[in-house]
């Protein structure tokens, strides 16, 4: 499908997709703006097209209808502008904060009837803070509710501006131990933590969110700790968001490896004991978030 | 929860095969052999009266309601007075037809044979229609751009003012009506008009006298009555009480909620007797029912016995079906026999209307789960959250119930036709989705569909040539959708007449204003309220064909006409045609994404559509005026056009609802498909139209999920869509989705964290989201 040019006033950056009706990402009705590009490489990642800051080529096998000849499973050859169903795609697209603001602002209706708004995501979508707090900046003047997600785990350039511009923050809590989220992730909870007491001291509002993966943050110990820190810390309320294999199809398409494949998915009743435990702390709990 | 008794009930309207029933088909003829001579309204009259004096009536052994269109329920009234040829035809297809089946006996195949067939061949509605259709007319038929409804059977769509007879009774309807016969002494129709409700009385006496029989253990006189004898006092006692509500109600205004939903049944199974037609529909049932629920509550009935009392009536809505040929079975698929039932809305003030019965008449869904009554909400700013939520809640259930209306776009839409704002006001529902003013309308709702996708097909194989631009090309389609228009509306009114002439309702008319005072049958323009309804159908199919044409031939230069004409007419199956018809389906915008430039082309071909219609008038001295619905004949109108530009290939169905946009090309979510639909001049299509929304059963869980719906609903609201029903997937849907994902783009599930396209997911969790689905619809 053609799109029209990401053309516009105001700085840029890349994105891979703009979901409407999202219903988990902060409340209401929503519509989340996926920036590309992430520092950090958590092993369960279920947006894999937003780790690289770069566009790349997807390739939905299942829809590929063979249009040109790949002898001996050679790879696909066409440009994925000419590909005719849509199964090769080029994700990451360079828009502006204004042209980016109207694509949103049409579902106002939604979002003022429900108490939605928008949501930026990502990757890690502090990797552009410059353009993350004035497409904000832009929401705000149109009308529209902001949330943003994030790991918080990057250093803040302006925390008063981002705090001023963004409704609700949605931060993520994910390997506890510092060592061993490091080692796997990249994530530093130490850097998170402090960014998180300087937005809390702006008088931001925040919303924990606890990814509970098998063998990575499901252990007692891990959710005790994140538990404990975000109580600690002054955050009155944490998501629960059980393990989903929703992403496993698009390492498919973009040639990635995976490593929990086959990981069975969690149910709300398998992270029951998480948000219990979260509860003890004093935490309102959710499983999967409003 | 049913109770035990109307569980009974509910069992036994299923218990047995359909059967197709000729006591009706009989009793007119033997009635009409008498009549010979006389003119038509008291002719239909006369048989009527015969009817309701002579067919079998019949009362089991739990029902609290009396009143029985058929000996058993759900079987098939053939009307070869309307049309006996699609009967004959048809004899040995009832049983082994794809859609709408009925099991008929030799021996009755052989009485249509021999003894209906032969009287009605040459003498029917369908004959007339038929030779008065001017040639031109037929000939568009043939050509599948549109064919008129209701030329083999009654006409329906329309409700009758049952309030004002629950409200002053049929005895003072009969005073009423027989003065001003007596003041008129040569008008036939206030002759006939008298003389149905003289056979209304006389029916409802006639139940009275076999359940007093029964009630009292004695074996009733009556030679066609089947009542089974009470087996304990308790039914003795019941039945005793039934006879008194007949004996009540046969001239007395109603006293309470049993008076007015026994009353109620009977004036719908005598209007059935009298056309034998689809979609006469109950109208604000949550209105007029009020003054009788307050007094029963006042004296002190049970709201266990409120409920049981209501079941009983939902579930008499669903012994009524509706035979249809099979090519009209596949416009109109599965019975939508069209007891529609609204709540809600605004008052004549413009205040919000609902009350405590709205709520409980939408959840007595969930104690029945069946298609009928066809509930409806009307929806305006002002409606209260409790109704919105309860309404939110039935929807979850999956049942697709209630469907929604708009008041903030439909009591506009009628007044700019004309219709006082009262009256506007007070509008309802008949059959599906078409809109109509209860006891004040005579709208031939659902008399033709216009095939908006045959007139594109048209005008682009009438021009190998190709055309200069893209303005010329879209000028074309437009000047074929006139020249087409201007035939329907001939075949409608010759359809219209063919009904006065050989076919009036004066039980119906009786109760449709202003037919008493103009001593005039509805079909001869009795009605206040006289407009023809004509749906345009195609607009989703139509946007994304011109607009793939304008980019691919015209703008880019990609593909030439003669090219596209090519792929066209051999359906795609030359080398190297499916790549285009893959990029013509995926690479250019389609309608319902909330992309501007192919929406609007969808509201200019609909609104267009409309301003030609407008243009002309009926018989009755009403005018024609636009909806856009389908029901299911998106089917049946997609297998008479050919392949077409948006990649559809031939035969290939439309797209659903009317607005809807075509199946798995909306792909921005339900709020961008919501948003398309809001361009259209949808304030324009006071026939109404419709707009399917699917949802998985998962989006809308818990209560954070009825706060969605309520808040799309709200949405809906604002943005001046007439209508919206919504299907909750299930999962056989899932699984064709999993075969034939090209099909379903556009379907959204939830799992675990966040809204996902179904088919860009992996096959494990595709298995998993049907799995648990299963689970979830238990």
């Amino acid at each position: 499908m053609e799109t029209s040019p990401g053309q516009g006033a105001g700085p840029t950056a890349t994105v891979t997709n703009v979901q409407r009706f999202s219903l988990h990402d902060g409340g209401g009705i929503r519509t989340v703006v996926f920036l590309k590009g992430c520092p950090f490489r958590c092993p369960w990642c279920c947006n894999p097209e937003n780790l690289s800051p770069e566009p790349e080529v997807s390739l939905r096998e299942r829809l590929c209808i063979r249009c040109s000849p790949r002898p001996g499973g050679a790879p696909c050859a066409t440009a994925p502008e000419d590909c005719p169903t849509g199964a090769k795609e080029l994700l990451g697209r360079a828009r502006a904060v204004d042209d980016l603001v109207a694509e949103v602002a049409r579902d106002r209706a939604f979002f003022e009837e429900s108490g939605g708004g928008v949501t930026v995501s990502g990757g890690e979508c502090l990797l552009r803070q410059d353009f993350l707090c004035a497409f904000l900046e832009a929401c705000r003047a149109a009308g529209i509710p902001t949330a943003v997600e994030t790991t918080l785990a990057l250093p803040l350039a302006d925390p008063a501006r981002l705090v001023a511009a963004c409704d609700v923050l949605l931060v993520d809590f994910k390997i506890a131990d510092r060592a061993r989220s490091l080692a796997v992730t990249g994530i530093d909870p130490d850097v998170r933590d402090a960014n998180l007491r300087a937005v809390l001291a702006l008088g931001a509002r925040v919303v924990a969110r606890m990814p509970v993966i098998p063998g990575f943050t499901d252990d007692e110990a891990c959710v005790a700790a994140n538990a404990e820190r975000i109580a600690e810390l002054g955050v009155g309320r944490v998501d629960v968001l059980p393990f989903h294999q929703l992403g496993e199809g698009k390492y498919d398409s973009l040639g990635r490896a995976y490593d929990l494949r086959g990981v069975p998915q969690l149910s709300d009743a398998d992270v029951a004991g998480v948000v219990a435990r979260c509860e003890a702390a004093g935490l309102r709990a959710v499983a999967r978030g409003e | 929860m049913l109770t035990p008794r109307t569980q009974r009930i509910k069992d036994g309207l299923f218990a047995h095969p359909r059967q197709i029933s000729l006591e009706r088909a009989l009793l007119y003829r033997e009635s009409y052999l008498q009549t010979e001579g006389e003119p038509p309204v008291m002719r239909r009259a006369r048989a009527f009266a015969h009817l309701l004096e002579n067919h079998r009536i019949v009362l089991d052994g739990d029902d609290l309601l009396a009143g029985n269109r058929t000996p058993t329920p759900r079987a098939g009234v053939l009307s070869p007075e309307m049309s006996p040829y699609w009967i004959m035809d048809e004899l040995d297809q009832f049983p082994v037809r794809p859609q709408d089946t009925f099991e008929m006996s030799e021996q009755d195949k052989r009485t249509y044979r021999e003894v209906l067939y032969p009287f009605w061949a040459g003498r029917s509605l369908n004959d007339w229609y038929r030779a008065h259709r001017p040639a031109d007319v037929a000939d568009a038929e043939a050509e599948r751009v549109f064919a008129v409804a209701q030329t083999d059977k009654g006409q329906g769509h329309i409700i009758a003012d049952i309030p004002e007879v629950l409200d002053r009774g049929l005895g003072a309807l009969l005073a009423d009506v027989s003065a001003r016969r007596d003041a008129r002494p040569g008008n036939d129709f206030l002759r006939a008009s008298a003389l149905c409700v003289e056979a209304l009385i006389a029916y409802v006496r006639r139940y009275e006298a076999v359940v007093r029989a029964a009630a009292e253990g004695r074996a009733t006189e009556d030679a066609h009555a089947d009542v089974a004898l009470p087996s304990t006092p308790e039914r003795a006692a019941e039945l005793a009480r039934l006879a008194d509500v007949l004996a009540h109600v046969a001239t007395e205004p109603c006293r309470d909620l049993y008076d007015a939903l026994q009353l109620t049944w009977l004036v719908c199974v005598a209007l059935q007797h009298e056309s034998n037609a689809s979609s006469i529909s109950l109208g604000r049932m949550d209105q007029y029912l009020l003054p009788y629920w307050r007094a029963s509550v006042a004296a002190g009935t049970s709201e266990a016995e409120v409920r049981e009392l209501l079941q009983c009536f939902y579930l008499k809505t669903n012994t009524v079906v509706f035979v249809r040929s099979t090519e009209s079975a596949r416009f109109f698929a599965g019975f939508p026999t069209g007891y529609n039932l609204v709540v809600g809305g605004v008052d004549a003030k413009g205040d919000d209307a609902s009350n405590e019965l709205s709520e409980l008449l939408l959840d007595l869904q969930r104690d029945t789960r069946l298609p009928q009554p066809n509930l409806s909400v009307r929806l305006h700013a002002g409606t209260p959250d409790a109704l919105l939520h309860k309404a939110a809640e039935v929807v979850r259930l999956g049942d697709g119930l209630p469907q929604c209306f708009n008041d903030e776009v439909n009591v506009e839409s009628f007044v700019r036709r004309g219709v006082n704002l009262p009256d506007a006001r007070d509008y309802a529902v008949v059959g599906c989705v078409e809109l109509s003013i209860p006891g004040r309308m005579y709208g031939l709702h659902d008399i033709c569909m216009f095939n908006m996708m045959r007139c594109l097909e048209l005008a682009m194989t009438a021009h190998p040539e190709g055309f200069a631009s893209y303005e010329d090309l879209e000028a074309e389609v437009a000047r074929t959708i006139d020249h087409y228009v201007a035939l329907m509306v001939r075949g409608c009114n010759v359809c219209d007449e063919a009904h006065r002439e050989t076919s009036p309702t004066p039980l119906l008319s009786t109760l449709v204003h202003d037919s008493l005072e103009r001593g005039a049958d509805i079909t001869a323009g009795g009605a206040r309220y006289n407009p023809s309804g004509v749906q345009g159908v195609g607009t989703a199919n139509l946007a994304d064909s011109l607009y793939a044409v304008k980019k691919a031939v015209f703008e880019e230069g990609a593909l030439s006409w003669g090219e596209l004409l090519a792929m066209l007419a051999r359906d795609w199956s030359g080398p190297g045609d499916e790549v285009w018809r893959q990029r013509l389906v995926n690479r250019y915008a389609k309608y319902g994404n909330d992309v501007d430039e192919v929406d609007q082309i969808g509201r200019r071909f609909l609104a267009h559509y409309g301003q030609e219609v407008e243009k002309y008038e009926n018989p009755r001295g009403g005018h024609f005026q636009p909806g856009s619905y389908t029901v299911s004949a998106h089917i049946p109108l997609g297998a008479a056009v050919g392949a077409t530009p948006d990649g559809r290939r031939a035969g290939e169905q439309l797209a659903d609802g009317g607005l809807s946009p075509m199946v798995g090309r909306d792909k921005n979510g339900p709020t961008a498909s919501l948003l398309s639909v809001s361009k259209l001049e949808n304030v324009r299509d006071t026939n109404g139209s419709l707009l399917n929304v699917k949802f998985s059963p998962s989006t809308l869980e818990g209560e954070a999920g009825l706060a969605r719906l309520m808040a799309y609903l709200r949405s809906f609201c604002r943005l001046g869509i007439q209508h919206i029903q919504f299907n909750v997937v299930d999962r056989a849907t899932l699984i064709d989705a999993q075969e034939h994902p090209e099909d379903h783009r556009d379907l959204v599930v939830r799992v675990a964290g966040y809204s996902a396209m179904f088919v860009e997911l992996a096959r494990a969790i595709q298995d998993d989201i049907i799995n648990r689905t299963e689970h979830e619809l238990g």
